[in-house]
């Protein structure tokens, strides 16, 4: 039975492997990478079939594969995979067929074939394996189905070819299930066996059929009935008509006639020679004979083939959807994308450990204090001045903060009246060095000359000792103006 | 108007603006600089659905000449309505100007309508510098709103309310480095206040924002059970030539089988990091020391997995409910035994299975030769250890603010009261799940989804 196809042009066997071979490597995309993608499939070719998750998945993947086309053909191997164990199933089942009806027709003339032993093998046997097969079907892993799947003969061939010739992994993991096991890849692997039974069974009963045809066709046969067991010929004409009742409506030359049945009857102690009318009457029982190959053996086969395909389909799709990768695939696909922060990587600046930083010279005499945007009570700072450091204040001046540009122009121009060595600036240390306060340095330097030393005093809250990593930051930001004469000293 | 909300996080260098702007648009790439004024350029950070941006959050750079800028303003003012005309008057004339760079940048956005959200640090006192910032903000006439950061305590937070409410219509206290969802929700909330034509637009980026952590949660819980749920089926396979135990392989086996499960819990971490939008903390600082434990390590063992008597509890429970059910198929004719011996069977059962870390068999064919079978793990504990590591991993991650550039710290407590933060219910119910998984190798879907709603409850 050809693989069911979407109008694509790819089955749904090659669709799952692919996708679910596809999901397993995309773990490791960005979360955030794949939530865009998928939301813009979703949003795109796939948005009116969205409550449709087997349609969304496979039009995911045909949207995803578009864009890489020839890069996924895991489904394609395993595909070959399948198809060789299936021909493999058919080889076998065709010679086996064959095999098994040579040794069943074997006619030397001497006894005619005996109807009994066909009825064993080609309605009985059959039988019990159709019935094994169902078995096996039964929910849950019982000691007789797992019995049973040993000798399933599609399992087997299935080993056989994992073993030896199948040896790459995705294979074994999907047709052998060797590892991670889900409810659902077991219960596509009973199908898939059965499946494939159930084709060997067809491709048995089909070689039988085919050898049976070719026997009676090309070589003279004669067909009889004899048993051990003392058998009334009433007794078998129940039993013909029994296994003819399939057929007995529409066929009913392949129903043996109590004559034909009565006639054939044959001991092989002491059997004489047929005459010509007996020996033409034992060819009779051929229709039967074909008959038995047919709805004992073919039909059932290929009704049990086609049957296993369509769940062969529906595990597919069930292995599929329950999968956990899909279901969050469809969770992506429908659920609005939301995105936070920008796109746009910014890598900030970081201050070096301790930067090398040249100290003040000792400050003889008095010298001017700027107190910048009030960073400390006038009286409170030169107190604390005087009882901490050996510097002493010439004149306490106000600049920056409240004091408009063109104060702290005029504090400039004033405290440049009295020449000084140096000149003191307090500053608010966690405060961050401005432009503002920066402009207030340049255009001071400008005034007072490149001998001037210029110190900034950075002060903690309250007069407090200022914090170690803000006296880091504005000796780097003082370092912007390039200043020799220029120092930051916390600790004067 | 622009009906999109956006909002300029303007203010003095170095007050947490990025900070604020790290957490409230869960950025862990918002450059947080230790230097001040080192952003230059407005940076946007906009909140989109579907592409559609529901707000936009828009960093700038902080005032470094407002003096100078306000009296160049005052100057050029004719009248109070001329206000914001100046203002554009200023932004074309020094548009080129490296000396007014930052204060164009940060003007321009809030002149195209952008509210002003006004940055502050509450435990800085307040200083007469942020004067001249205001007025200016002031003169913009956009709807403003001041935020008091508590980047380093609140000690000022009055100081500034007094001086920040004759500017500003809403001050808010907030703390950017350990606002956790709901605050920033509700900070959110207050922006609508600024506005009334954001509201709609607020009013749907919340909802979003609440339904979209949800998903994370439910996500984050999804990843967790699949990740339960691969370790605990996990096995490693060899072809044997013969149906000995090859012990060279087999212990070759093990390690395998181990070093699958740990990269898979990795990847199962790094995918929770993303989800929590925290894909930098890898590369920043090293996974918290408690987690980087071995998950096979003895203290993985102890610390995450159930005690004895936790474990000895939750097997007697699960007994109990099967001996339950003989009790009731004998509609109680057992005296009610039944529960009693399964309790004790299994608890017994539990702490004994307890001891066995990985199965080890051959599998033999005639027809096709002999495999040597190592895993799963069946350690009972194994499940707990493995949902405790991550569970906790998600914790500290989801809540993990995006404006923290620190270490995550955990402490051993913290990994201890997991399992006592469950309750017998849960136990017994994840008890009941991991059984079905060990013995069955796969978990239904009826299963799954009872393993993703008690993983969400823990994650919680």
């Amino acid at each position: 039975m050809p693989e069911i196809r979407e109008r694509s042009g790819r089955t749904l066997f090659e669709d799952t492997v692919n996708i679910l071979h596809f999901l397993e490597a995309d773990r490791a995309a960005p979360y955030a990478k794949r939530q865009h993608r998928d939301r813009q499939i979703g949003q795109g070719a796939c948005e009116n079939i969205l409550d449709q998750p087997l349609k969304t998945v496979q039009c995911w993947w045909q949207q995803i594969s578009a864009d890489r086309p020839g890069e996924h053909n895991e489904g394609n191997k395993l595909i070959r995979v399948r198809g060789l164990v299936g021909l493999a199933a058919v080889v076998f089942g065709l010679l086996s067929g064959l095999g098994v009806i040579a040794a069943v027709f074997q006619y030397d003339g001497s006894h005619p074939i005996n109807v009994v032993t066909l009825i064993a093998v080609f309605v009985i046997l059959q039988s019990v394996f159709i019935g094994t097969s169902l078995l096996m079907l039964l929910p849950g892993q019982n000691f007789l189905s797992r019995a049973l799947a040993s000798l399933n003969v599609g399992a087997m061939i299935s080993g056989i070819m994992h073993r030896t010739l199948l040896k790459s992994s995705s294979s074994s993991v999907f047709f052998m299930g060797t590892s991670d096991h889900t409810q659902a890849h077991n219960l596509l692997l009973r199908w898939q066996l059965f499946s494939w039974s159930q084709l060997l069974g067809c491709a048995f009963n089909t070689g039988a059929l085919l050898g049976a045809v070719l026997l009676i066709v090309f070589t003279d046969l004669a067909f009889g009935w004899s048993s051990t067991l003392m058998f009334e010929t009433v007794q078998f004409q129940k039993l013909i008509y029994l296994v003819s009742l399939p057929w007995a409506g529409i066929w009913p030359d392949a129903s043996p006639t109590q004559a034909l049945i009565e006639q054939s009857r044959f001991y092989r102690l002491g059997a004489e020679q047929a005459t010509p009318f007996i020996a033409q009457s034992l060819t009779a029982w051929w229709p039967f004979v074909v008959a038995c190959i047919l709805s004992y053996g073919l039909l059932p086969r290929v009704v049990l083939l086609s049957i296993s395909r369509v769940f062969v389909q529906r595990a597919l799709a069930t292995l599929l959807m329950d999968n956990p990768q899909v279901i969050s695939l469809l969770d992506r696909m429908r659920t609005p994308e939301v995105a936070l922060g920008s796109p746009v990587l910014i890598s900030p600046e970081m201050l070096l450990d301790e930067e090398p930083h040249a100290k003040p010279n000792s400050i003889s005499g008095s010298v001017p204090l700027i107190i910048w945007a009030d960073a400390a009570e006038r009286f409170q700072l030169l107190s604390r001045l005087e009882k901490d450091s050996s510097v002493q204040v010439s004149q306490a001046y106000k600049a920056g903060g409240a004091c408009s540009m063109a104060e702290d122009m005029e504090t400039i121009t004033t405290l440049l009246e009295k020449r000084s060595d140096s000149i003191l600036i307090a500053v608010k240390s966690w405060e961050p060095p401005l432009n503002d306060m920066l402009d207030f340095i340049a255009l001071l330097r400008q005034k007072c000359g490149d001998k001037t030393q210029i110190i900034l005093f950075p002060l903690g809250p309250d007069l407090s000792v200022a914090d170690q990593q803000e006296v880091r930051i504005w000796r780097h930001a003082s370092k912007r103006l390039s200043d020799a004469q220029l120092f930051v000293e916390p600790d004067l | 108007m622009n009906s999109t909300p956006r909002f300029a996080i303007t203010g003095h260098p170095n007050k947490g603006k990025s900070s604020i702007v790290a957490t409230l648009a869960e950025d862990e790439t918002v450059g947080i600089s230790e230097i001040p004024g080192t952003t230059r350029d407005a940076h946007s950070y906009p909140m989109c659905m579907d592409g559609e941006t529901l707000y936009e959050l828009i960093d700038t750079p902080g005032f470094q000449r407002a003096r100078e800028m306000l009296e160049w303003l005052k100057n050029s003012e004719t009248s109070v309505a001329d206000r914001r005309a100046s203002l554009n008057r200023f932004i074309q004339e020094f548009a080129n100007d490296p000396r007014f760079h930052d204060e164009c940048e940060l003007l321009k956005p809030i002149m195209k309508g952008a509210g002003i959200l006004y940055v502050v640090d509450g435990a800085r006192p307040y200083g007469s510098e942020y004067e001249s910032e205001m007025q200016i903000l002031q003169w913009t006439g956009q709807p403003r709103m001041a935020l008091i950061n508590l980047i380093g305590g609140e000690e000022h937070v009055s100081e500034w309310r007094r001086a920040l409410d004759q500017y500003f219509s809403i001050v808010r206290v907030f703390d950017a480095q350990h606002a956790d969802f709901k605050k920033r929700i509700d900070l959110l909330r207050a922006f609508q206040a600024l506005d009334e034509s954001w509201f709609a637009s607020l009013d749907l980026a919340i909802g979003v924002l609440e339904e979209n952590r949800a998903q994370r949660l439910h996500r984050a819980a999804r990843e967790i059970a699949e990740l339960l749920l691969a370790v605990m089926c996990k096995r490693e396979s060899a072809q044997l030539d013969d149906e000995n135990i090859d012990l060279q392989l087999q212990s070759s086996l093990v390690s395998k089988l181990k070093d699958n499960i740990r990269e898979r819990e990795e990847q199962c971490c790094d995918v929770l990091q993303q989800i929590c939008g925290h894909t930098k903390l890898e590369r920043n600082i090293e996974r918290n020391q408690l987690l980087q434990e071995d998950i096979f390590s003895e203290r993985s063992f102890s610390l995450f997995g159930l005690s004895n008597t936790q474990l000895a509890i939750t097997g007697a429970a699960s007994g109990a409910v099967a001996g339950g059910g003989l009790d009731m198929m004998v509609g109680g004719a057992s005296l009610f035994l039944g529960a009693g011996i399964g309790a004790v069977v299994g608890g017994v059962s539990a702490i004994f299975a307890a001891r066995q870390i990985s199965d080890v068999e051959v599998l033999g064919s005639p027809i096709g030769g002999y495999e040597l079978h190592v895993g799963p793990v069946s350690d009972v504990n194994f499940p707990w250890v493995v949902l405790g590591r991550v569970v906790l991993f998600y914790r500290l991650v989801s809540e993990r603010n995006h404006a923290l550039r620190d270490a995550i710290a955990v402490s051993s407590e913290s990994a201890n009261s997991f399992s006592e933060s469950m309750n017998m219910k849960q136990r017994q119910v994840l008890s009941d799940l991991f059984k079905q998984i060990r013995e069955h190798q796969l978990i239904d879907s009826k299963g799954m989804v009872s393993l993703v709603r008690q993983i969400e409850n823990l994650c919680k």
